[in-house]
């Protein structure tokens, strides 16, 4: 990594804030937190000489990357580039190595188990398969099913095209978001094509996997020139895989070409807020109460929640915004076997909300979020998408 | 989408104006880069602490001396916000935080007087109604520190406290008993001690020498269940409890920072921090302004008026360069007094530079050179104002919540 390259380390005044902003200390109070594990030792492992060992950047596997500590900060400093930055130094064993390598290729397994998703769904319930995955420290819980499904797109050539960026979980797990994403823009006047690029990279960033993911921002990153010299935007309605090409390809490569990408990357609904007048109906009954959780990668973009407003305009009555929680699953973090217990705590405050607000639906744009809050109430969770669909002219 | 208000900072100069327009229901959005200095401090507000600011004497007769002060500094921005509108301010912030669950008291005729983690004494003027402790009414003070806590030592402080007071105080070690090899702070002490097991190791020790006493203890007692963990531990110990700010994070101010924003969101005020306004337009008027993104690009917002209460030199509304202090949004001629600075750090006429910011008409609308104003629907509050010194005045969170509240009606009148 560039050590020219600082993200405003001697901004730190030490004020703590980010400390308390924290998702993680709350629950686990061994947690060093941000303030220490990332302006504070980035100090020390540059005097030290960045190679170095230290026993604690083994804590930093409990970072979440969930970024709030970034956007509490009043001097912008950013404390999860150095978490990332830094996994790499942590000492694991081999199973936790390997445990965490089969994680950040659930592209891969996506890929297989999508093939004949019916057969995947039931072997992964089968008890010798959820052993398998015990052992090697995968947590016992419920998995998103993996579903396929053939994509309608229009094919006539329009000024304005969208090049929409689906990620793995709506890949695998979620299709029917890929097909409502596209007849949403096929509605605002877009001529709509479905990039060809696998995995964003997030869960292997977030695995330590740094190098790997490296060189996967670099082909992603051609890849999608390609089509912004064309005149495409680049469309994504997972706010993970949204994040990681508006910010974390830029620090990782530190090039132009990941300036000029993340510049014309857009949420759905940013786009939307952009759109004069909107393709869908008020004629539509609308849901009576929801809630809206907003996940951290959307919070951390910057963008606002531009969702909530098209949301309340045509399909909720009641919408309950919320973006103070993190529902604690974090991508890969919440399926291990040692965090699984952690990640619901961090959720619980999340769920205590959701469930006294009562609401018969809730929405949020993350795929692992879903999973998460599902597993944590109980109540149906719907990607914005998904719902807005129902809602078309 | 237009808003009523787009207001520029998240401190409490900035929520104060969210408050205002909430209470009108205007359409508001908050832009700051970041969480404000509120979380770090002491959860107090000051109105006016010292005055004439060189006399180190506490000021105890509030009005008598905001009155003589607007009298002689007609600059100060409580000149331009008038006594009136300052009470106006202080006792609606009153109520709102009854509204909040975070009740204040105090009152803007009296300071009253409070201990602070040195030892010292220190006038404020409102305060969260669990610290309504009187020091000198106590039969018996007891200062306990916990050994797990860094940064806080019952000696010191006591041992100050028994010259100021002039009495005997007692201190006490405990120890909560939690190994996590690590440092732990003000926050995650106030987070374990959320946990009823660990409390009671903290009122096993305390029981036989804290009955009938007031008990000093650093403010630790809880992040969001306060409430909950105050009044088991004066029930338990048969004791009064009063916490002392203690050094960031502090746990005070965050209880405050925490609870004005989410009263704020959930009265549908959008905040969006992480990402600083770097760009406007407009000449008589201010027509829009941006953040920049993620991902580089600008986030334009439109708003009938603007706030900006981005902070002072701390905050990072003013930066200093080696010849110049400037404003960093709207680049506001900034006054600044010659020499910036005294030799003498702890100089008793203060720092000059403190005092540095933008200067203002009555409506707190900026002004340049010669006096006119800048732009019509800009209106600035809070540290980001010069013509005052929060430090030695005592005046920091005071002169935000008046300038606050009156930078909103001035902005939502039109």
């Amino acid at each position: 990594m560039d050590k020219g390259f600082n993200h405003n380390l001697d901004h730190c005044l030490k004020c703590s804030i980010c400390h308390t902003q924290c998702p993680v200390i709350s629950f686990y109070l061994s947690f060093p937190g941000p303030k220490q594990l990332g302006p504070e030792l980035e100090r020390l492992r540059l005097a030290r000489g960045e190679k170095e060992f230290s026993e604690i950047d083994n804590v930093l596997s409990y970072c979440m990357n969930c970024k709030r500590c970034d956007i509490a900060c009043p001097h912008g400093v950013k404390p999860s580039y150095y978490n990332l930055k830094n996994k790499v130094n942590m000492k694991v064993g081999p199973s936790e190595k390997f445990r965490n390598w089969i994680l950040a290729h659930n592209v891969w397994w996506g890929k297989m188990a999508s093939i004949i998703p019916g057969f995947s769904n039931f072997a992964l319930h089968f008890p010798l398969i959820k052993f398998g995955m015990g052992v090697i420290g995968i947590a016992n819980r419920n998995l998103p099913a993996y579903n396929k499904q053939k994509f309608k797109l229009k094919t006539e050539e329009k000024t304005k095209k969208a090049l929409y960026y689906p990620g793995c979980f709506a890949t695998f797990n979620e299709p029917a978001i890929i097909q409502s994403t596209i007849n949403i823009l096929e509605s605002c006047g877009y001529q709509v094509k479905l990039a060809p690029v696998d995995c964003c990279g997030t869960p292997m960033l977030t695995n330590a996997l740094f190098n790997e993911t490296r060189e996967i921002a670099g082909k992603n990153t051609a890849l999608f020139l390609k089509y912004i010299e064309k005149g495409y935007k680049i469309v994504t309605t997972c706010s993970s895989c949204g994040l990681s090409l508006k910010q974390e390809y830029g620090d990782i490569l530190l090039n132009e070409e990941a300036k000029i990408l993340a510049s014309h990357v857009w949420d759905l609904f940013e786009l939307l807020e952009e759109e004069e007048s909107l393709p869908f109906t008020k004629d539509k009954e609308k849901i009576d109460k929801a809630f809206y959780h907003v996940p951290c990668h959307l919070k951390a973009q910057g963008t606002g929640i531009p969702a909530a407003k098209i949301l309340k305009e045509f399909s909720v009555k009641e919408l309950i915004v919320e973006d103070s929680y993190c529902c604690g699953i974090a991508g890969t973090y919440g399926f291990k076997k040692e965090k699984h217990n952690l990640s619901l705590q961090i959720g619980s405050s999340l769920f205590k909300a959701i469930k006294e607000s009562s609401p018969s639906l809730v929405i949020t744009d993350c795929g692992t979020c879903k999973v998460q809050i599902f597993d944590g109430t109980g109540i149906s969770v719907k990607h914005p998408a998904l719902l807005l669909n129902e809602y078309l002219n | 989408m237009l808003y009523d208000l787009v207001i520029i900072g998240a401190g409490l100069a900035g929520f104060s104006s969210a408050l205002v327009a909430v209470e009108r229901g205007k359409k508001t959005v908050i832009l700051a880069r970041g969480l404000g200095n509120l979380y770090s401090s002491s959860g107090y507000i000051d109105l006016l602490g010292y005055y004439p600011a060189t006399e180190r004497k506490p000021l105890l007769s509030l009005l008598e001396g905001l009155n003589r002060l607007i009298d002689e500094k007609p600059a100060h921005p409580y000149s331009l916000v008038g006594t009136d509108m300052i009470k106006d301010a202080f006792s609606s912030f009153l109520s709102i935080s009854e509204v909040m669950g975070l009740p204040y008291g105090g009152s803007t005729y009296k300071n009253v007087i409070m201990p602070t983690a040195v030892g010292s004494l220190v006038p404020t003027t409102l305060f969260p109604k669990t610290a309504e402790r009187d020091v000198f009414e106590a039969e018996k003070i007891v200062v306990a520190g916990i050994r797990e806590l860094i940064d806080f030592f019952p000696a010191y402080t006591a041992g100050n406290l028994e010259i100021a007071l002039e009495r005997k105080i007692d201190f006490y070690w405990v120890n909560i008993g939690i190994n996590v090899h690590r440092e732990l702070n003000s926050y995650d002490i106030a987070l374990a001690l959320e946990e009823k097991e660990i409390r009671d190791r903290l009122l096993k020790q305390l029981k036989p020498i804290s009955k009938g006493s007031l008990l000093l203890i650093p403010a630790v007692l809880g992040v969001k269940r306060w409430k909950e963990v105050i009044s088991h531990m004066e029930e338990e110990l048969e004791c009064k409890v009063l916490e002392i700010p203690t050094f960031p994070p502090s746990v005070m101010g965050y209880r405050l920072a925490e609870t004005l924003l989410n009263y704020l969101k959930s009265k549908g005020v959008e905040i969006i921090t992480g990402y600083s306004v770097d760009y406007f337009k407009g000449d008589k008027d201010v027509e829009e302004v941006a953040i920049t993104m993620s991902n580089g690009r600008l986030k334009k917002f439109k708003g009938k008026s603007y706030i900006l209460a981005t902070g002072g030199i701390l905050g990072e509304g003013l930066q200093v360069y080696p010849q110049e202090i400037k404003e960093t949004i709207f680049s506001l001629p900034v006054i600044s007094p010659e020499p910036p600075s005294r030799e003498d750090f702890f100089n008793l006429e203060g720092q000059p530079f403190s005092s540095t910011g933008v200067f203002v008409n009555n409506s707190l609308q900026p002004l340049d050179r010669t006096g006119k104003v800048i732009f019509n629907n800009l209106f600035v509050s809070g540290a980001t104002l010069g013509g005052y010194d929060p430090f030695l005045e005592k005046s920091g969170n005071g002169v935000a919540l008046s300038t606050g509240y009156k930078a909103a009606l001035m902005a939502l009148k039109g």
